[in-house]
């Protein structure tokens, strides 16, 4: 029992870092999963960890996952293996990735003894449509897809580099940060409460934005114009305003965090 | 809302899941409840109280509340001026300027018309009653006018008005009474500095010279105040004794205007 | 009492090239609509400091600075301009009137118009400085000092503790100017030629002019401390009026 706990703790050092809340429990397992699907979206639930997803040219979505179990006993670890799963299926051509576990069930006080990390790596066709979700332990990088997205995480930051499409990023606690190589055709939102916005469009942008900030600002390198009821459209913590001709919905909302639009 | 029930829903919230009322009661039961907190912890969310989770509110509530209070009362105020800046003897739609205006020009329009049908080939002679009707005309459209600004929104306009009165050869009741309600409720000080000015005009009308009296009473502004001491003892008003004298022993009054009132007095009392 | 304009358009903020720079908060535009009438912008503070100057376009630009205890998360970006009003600032408008509401700290705001705008400003202690002006001008602050350069039109001003400093240029005939201060001094400059009404009023100052002052009622001061006259035979009415403060009228 201690053995095989001392043997993972040295290799897993890092990891164990990264992700020890529990000092004292030093009870650990790590493991690697690999799947290869093919499908255009990619739907994915998790709870604990990061997720890193990266478009290119290739036609399949190849998931690559770091498992870390911190346990405060064997008899926990046990537990967590077994309480704990990532279903990958295909259903369709959604690939699915659900993290399940007690936590999501009703009734379950949240004290397990254990704590499961999954950290995933994902390689996928570029034009996937893509709905991610995690909450805790990791941040969200998305970069060279140009499908659709919704992007949920909790407390960690969200990237999206050299991406196009339209959705929502959200995130509770952390930064929000998309660059676009071509500006969204649909509605799309970035909400952090407690993080900062910043977004960098193509020059060209047409849109009508909506921003929200109660205790940051909101800063832009271009011209915005607002049109109609001044006082409705700048009241006391959103503006409604307009780039360009207008059209494309866009929002951006942050509470604690400003916001910063880049176009060129 | 006992705690377990709450647990079962902390994974909804956090996924952003649980939405309106059981959300807000989820919430408020965190911030009171330590053991749930350090459940909601233990799923490795920092709990970071109402303003993480709630819908925004200003988060210094306190200073917010103060700067609405203000502004509050600012605008209050400013209303409760503007609504008092004159507001026309409005007996009937016949006070509303556009048609005082109509009726001025009708009235002119009129006079003209008259006067070209009575008057016999050639210019009239003088003393033609009917030159003095035109001119009669012309004054009350100089008063519609006056009123009309009197009225006004812009500062500016309103001196106009009282300009224009003073300027009139025989200024009516109405002129004097819009003339003392700016005296008494104009906003802006220059209007109501000229505006005693012009009253001068009327130093036979005894109820005049008792609503200037009365001004006094309720004026806050030196210049004011000095202007009406000065008008009073130019008019010969001994009406304004009492307030005068009272001014002159009021404490919270400018000195300078205090010794004004002082020296009024002795002019007034001398006037017998 | 609110009415939507067909064709209202507030263009926030422009270029980062533009001199705006030097205010580093927020900049707000508010182009013309389609009437010809002049606007009339009305702003009222309580500490900040009021400047209104004068540009050829059509547009009004409100340039603000949150209040200085307002700590923004992070300073203005490089290439960036805010392009939200700090949350003290309103700005509306109602018909031919745009109404600018300051903040409570001493943030200034800035107003570039169109040089026929007619402009309220009222501050109780905030500084008024207006340059260039052709509309109607109309200031009034508590304690703080009134400057109004090369207005042509009409002015009318008053302070309580403040001074005013006048030059105009030019004097609509038909428009009355008057300036009142209790305690501070009133300096004006107009054109040489000017044909007016003067009134003077001074209670324990003094009052000066290279104006040839043609006094009524001769040496003998008429009623009180005001002493009325004509300049250039006699035409617009410009009456002064101070109780502890001097007046100087000077010739452009």
């Amino acid at each position: 029992m201690k053995r095989r706990a001392i043997i993972f703790l040295l290799p897993m050092l890092v990891l164990a870092q990264r992700h020890a809340r529990h000092n004292n429990w030093s009870f650990e397992d790590n493991e690697t999963l690999r799947r290869s699907f093919t499908g255009r979206k990619l739907t994915l639930d998790n709870v604990s960890g990061y997720v890193h997803v990266t478009g290119g040219a290739g036609g399949t979505v190849e998931v690559s996952v770091a498992k870390h179990i911190e346990a405060e006993s064997d008899a926990a670890l046990l537990r967590a293996k077994q309480e704990v799963t990532l279903d990958m299926s295909q259903q369709g051509d959604t690939v699915r990735l659900y993290v399940d576990g007690p936590f999501r069930h009703h009734g379950d006080n949240g004290n397990h003894g254990y704590e499961v990390y999954y950290d995933y790596d994902i390689q996928v066709p570029s034009n996937i449509e893509l709905d991610l979700k995690t909450i805790n332990a990791g941040d969200i990088v998305v970069k060279g897809t140009n499908g659709d997205f919704n992007i949920h995480g909790l407390n960690g930051g969200i990237e999206m580099d050299a991406v196009s499409g339209s959705g929502t990023v959200h995130t509770l606690n952390g930064p929000v940060k998309v660059s676009f190589t071509r500006n969204p055709t649909n509605a799309t939102s970035f909400h952090s409460l407690n993080g900062s916005i910043e977004v960098h469009f193509q020059p060209g942008l047409n849109a009508d934005m909506k921003y929200s900030t109660l205790n940051g600002a909101v800063y832009a390198d271009f011209d915005v114009t607002v049109a109609g009821d001044l006082s409705q459209r700048m009241a006391h913590r959103t503006t409604q305003a307009r780039v360009g001709s207008g059209g494309l919905p866009l929002s951006f909302d942050t509470l604690n965090g400003s916001i910063k639009l880049y176009t060129k | 809302m006992n705690c377990e029930r709450i647990r079962e829903q902390i994974p909804e919230v956090l996924a952003g899941r649980l939405e309106g009322a059981a959300r807000e009661r989820l919430i408020e039961h965190l911030d009171t409840c330590a053991a749930c907190r350090a459940e909601v912890a233990d799923l490795g969310v920092v709990w970071r109280g109402m303003e993480a989770m709630a819908q925004p509110e200003p988060s210094p509530a306190m200073k917010s509340r103060f700067l609405e209070t203000l502004h509050a009362y600012e605008e209050g105020f400013q209303e409760a001026q503007r609504r008092l800046t004159y507001t026309a003897p409005k007996r009937s739609w016949f006070w509303q300027p556009a048609w005082q205006v109509a009726f001025a020009a009708v009235l002119l329009a009129g006079g003209i018309a008259g006067g070209r049908y009575l008057l016999p080939h050639g210019a009239a002679p003088p003393g033609n009653p009917e030159i003095g009707q035109l001119r009669g005309q012309v004054e009350t459209l100089r008063q519609m006018v006056a009123l009309s600004l009197l009225q006004d929104q812009s500062a500016s306009s309103r001196l106009r008005g009282v300009t224009y009165s003073y300027q009139m050869t025989r200024p009516d009741r109405d002129v004097a009474q819009a003339l003392l309600h700016a005296v008494n409720q104009d906003t802006n000080v220059n209007v109501r500095l000229n505006a005693v000015d012009a009253l001068a005009k009327f130093a036979g009308d005894p109820e005049v010279r008792k609503a200037l009296a009365d001004s006094l009473a309720v004026q806050d502004s030196p210049l004011v105040q000095v202007a009406l001491i000065d008008l009073l003892v130019q008019l010969h008003a001994r009406e304004g004794v009492p307030v005068i004298l009272k001014l002159s022993q009021d404490k919270d009054a400018n000195e300078a205007v205090r010794q004004r009132a002082v020296s009024a007095l002795e002019k007034l009392g001398g006037v017998q | 009492m609110k009415r939507y304009l067909a064709l209202v358009a507030l263009l926030l903020a422009v270029t980062a090239a533009a001199p705006a720079q030097e205010t580093t908060g927020a900049r707000v535009v508010v182009p013309s609509s389609n009437t010809s009438r002049a606007r009339v912008i009305k702003v009222t503070t309580v500490n900040a400091a009021i400047t209104v100057r004068t540009h050829s376009g059509t547009d009004v630009i409100v340039e603000t600075e949150g209040g200085r205890n307002r700590r923004l998360p992070d300073r203005t970006p490089d290439g960036l301009h805010r392009i939200d009003l700090p949350r003290d600032v309103s700005v509306s408008e109602d018909g031919d009137v745009i109404n600018v509401r300051g903040p409570v700290n001493s943030g200034p705001i800035v107003l570039t118009v169109p040089m026929n705008t007619s402009v309220q400003l009222k501050s109780v202690g905030g500084s008024i400085r207006v340059d260039g002006v052709h509309g109607e001008v109309d200031a009034s602050t508590t304690n703080a000092r009134i400057e109004v350069m090369n207005i042509s039109g009409t002015i009318v001003a008053d302070t309580t503790n403040g001074s005013i400093t006048a030059s105009m240029d030019q004097v609509d005939p038909s428009k009355p100017i008057s300036f009142s201060s209790v305690n501070g001094s009133i300096h004006v400059s107009l054109p040489a030629d000017l044909k007016a009404n003067v009134k003077l009023r001074t209670l324990n100052g003094s009052a000066w002019s290279d104006f040839e002052m043609r006094m009524n009622g001769g040496l003998n001061m008429p009623r009180g401390g005001t002493m009325t006259g004509t300049i250039n035979g006699g035409g617009v009415e410009a009456s002064f009026s101070t109780l502890n403060g001097r007046i100087e009228i000077r010739k452009k």
